[in-house]
């Protein structure tokens, strides 16, 4: 079993770590501690002789804005409640699985109404806590077991381990109130609705063969869609409904990454390429944005080094536009989104700090301070063309563009 | 010695060898790992009282940790074009004693990406769900699902060969 081996490794590097005594982590500890605050005291005299410009959106273009974030590398957990994942279809029916306490389970809850007032989806089988939002009242809830002991069912990735099996999903189409085993009709093809996203076989149980399928918003059963991508080893890119379909994955005769998208349910598919980038043996594959499903990045990260791409035809044509070097802050994160006005944002790290980076056009990157938005080192999601949402582990926040953000308490 | 520092002096003394052996798994490298979890302990020293707020001192340590040899990985790739160039001789990795097929599993790991190694331990050794490698790693969790299924294809294939992973 992998998990014996990471166990084994783990230990023996363990037992072979040499610890130094407390004392030297102290002495270095306080030597950062007089850096900080010389460094503290420097950057407030130039700001104060007016030598640093602070810029924010709504007062400074987003390429040539520039600050220093001010937000923790990482906030206290306030009594416990911490949100682990927030997903949205529309923005008004929001779910949530959230950990009351470090060593607490995890709990389901939603709202229907923005964030006004929540319930809890507690009755779902306590092992099925990760879920998967498919439409706005359409959700799938599943268990991920420790797992090499699952049979990974892509064709090319088969992983035989043993121990527990997979537990079936359930779906819902009501919101969570009510729950049944998934039934997928393999006799019928069927279009993803408006408004609902596609799925994957890794939200099915491993009996399945690997596509894309929609989901009957009201009868719950899953299809595949009527022609699948003509990738290799395809996986579905989290993006608004509203913005079609969109997968990457390997083009298989020349064996180096691409995208295909579909904008009319899985009908049909068009291909775009990253001919520039290497093979992909090593399954590096592109982060993806988008927010209208036309103007989209594509971010590669490879041990550290980053590649940008960008789209104005949903993804039919990729342009480098950035090789990394232009980023002056490494990434937190493969995650990013488009603002409504079609700025690129990606999570950073500046120096102690999560911070945010934004591009204009994908060439490049400066840093900016979004008001009311904290930088924890995730990024904000478009859920869609005018809803966005970014999980602050105690707060959610919402925003109409991507620019303008609210915090919403949970109550 | 503070109170706060001394919270973190506690969490030192019990928690600095187990944050060793999951780094290790990520950074492949004994020294590299002892070296960005002591920086980490170096962060929360340097400032205790917001370390003292922190719920989860483990979780917080590990983050900061990733986040240090994620930053070295990028360094590493300037260092390692001038090794293949010939103008500096490599450095070799520091390893604890393992057996072969420990430091095959090793190998294998270092060939994947960065991110993949790292969800890999989180989920496998560290023992979070996708949620909160996905909160760890800044990334969603369909796509720590990808780098999961990748990372144990790519390692059942490194590994079949020394016929590590016994099978069920």
């Amino acid at each position: 079993m992998l998990e014996q081996f990471f166990r084994d490794m783990a230990d023996t590097a363990q037992d072979a770590a040499r610890q130094p005594e407390f004392a030297v982590v102290r002495r270095r500890g306080g030597r950062r501690r007089v850096r900080r605050r010389v460094g503290a005291a420097a950057l407030a005299f130039v700001a104060f002789s007016g030598l640093a410009s602070v810029a924010v959106w709504g007062t400074g273009s987003a390429t040539d804005s520039f600050t220093t974030s001010a937000s923790p590398s990482q906030p206290p957990l306030i009594d416990g409640a911490r949100i682990l994942n927030l997903e949205s279809a529309d923005g008004q029916h929001i779910y949530m699985s959230v950990e009351r306490c470090v060593t607490c389970g995890k709990d389901l809850v939603a709202t229907d109404d923005g964030g006004k007032t929540w319930r809890s989806l507690g009755d779902v089988d306590a092992t099925r806590t990760d879920v998967t939002v498919v439409g706005p009242e359409v959700l799938l809830a599943y268990s991920r077991t420790r797992a090499l002991a699952d049979t990974v069912k892509k064709p090319d990735q088969i992983v035989e381990g043993g121990g527990t099996p997979v537990v079936s999903p359930l779906v819902s189409v009501d919101g969570g109130r009510n729950w049944k085993d998934v039934t997928v009709d393999g006799d019928s093809v069927a279009k993803v609705s408006a408004g609902m996203r596609a799925i994957d076989c890794d939200s099915l149980p491993s009996k399945n063969s690997c596509g894309i399928y929609a989901v009957d918003p009201a009868t719950g059963t899953v299809r595949q869609t009527p022609s699948q991508p003509p990738l290799d080893r395809v996986d579905l890119i989290e993006t608004p409904a509203t913005a079609g379909i969109w997968v990457r994955g390997v083009d298989p005769h020349t064996d180096r990454p691409a995208t295909a998208v579909s904008h009319d349910g899985g009908a049909t598919w068009n291909v775009g390429h990253f001919d520039a980038e290497p093979t992909n043996a090593k399954g590096v594959q592109p982060d993806v944005a988008t927010t209208d499903g036309m103007l989209a990045f594509a971010m590669f990260i490879d041990d550290g080094a980053v590649r940008v791409y960008r789209s104005t035809d949903s993804g039919e044509t990729w342009t480098r536009t950035n090789n990394g070097t232009n980023m002056p802050d490494p990434l937190s994160g493969p995650s990013s989104f488009v603002t409504f006005d079609g700025t690129h944002v990606v999570t950073a790290i500046d120096g102690e700090n999560f911070t945010y980076l934004a591009s204009a056009d994908g060439r490049e990157y400066a840093p900016l301070n979004i008001p009311a938005l904290p930088a924890l080192g995730h990024s904000p999601e478009a859920v869609t063309k005018t809803t966005f949402l970014f999980n602050g582990l105690d707060v959610i926040y919402t925003s109409p563009d991507g620019r303008v953000w609210t915090p919403r308490p949970l109550r | 010695m503070g109170g706060y520092e001394e919270e973190v002096r506690q969490v030192y003394l019990v928690s600095f060898r187990r944050l060793v052996g999951q780094l290790y798994g990520v950074t492949g490298d004994l020294a590299e790992a002892e070296d960005v979890v002591q920086e980490a302990f170096v962060r929360a020293v340097a400032r205790p009282r917001q370390f003292s707020e922190v719920a989860d001192h483990e979780a917080w340590l590990r983050t900061v940790a990733l986040n240090l040899a994620r930053n070295r990985f990028r360094r590493r790739r300037v260092f390692d074009q001038l090794f293949r160039a010939g103008r500096l001789a490599p450095t070799p990795e520091a390893a604890p004693e393992m057996t072969l097929d420990r430091l095959d599993l090793v190998a294998a790991l270092r060939g994947l990406p960065y991110q993949v190694r790292a969800a890999l331990v989180l989920y496998h050794l560290v023992d979070l769900s996708i949620d909160e490698v996905a909160m760890t790693l800044g990334a969603r969790p369909n796509t720590v699902k990808s780098w999961l299924a990748r990372g144990r294809a790519a390692l059942a294939k490194e590994l079949s060969e020394s016929e590590a992973i016994p099978h069920a």
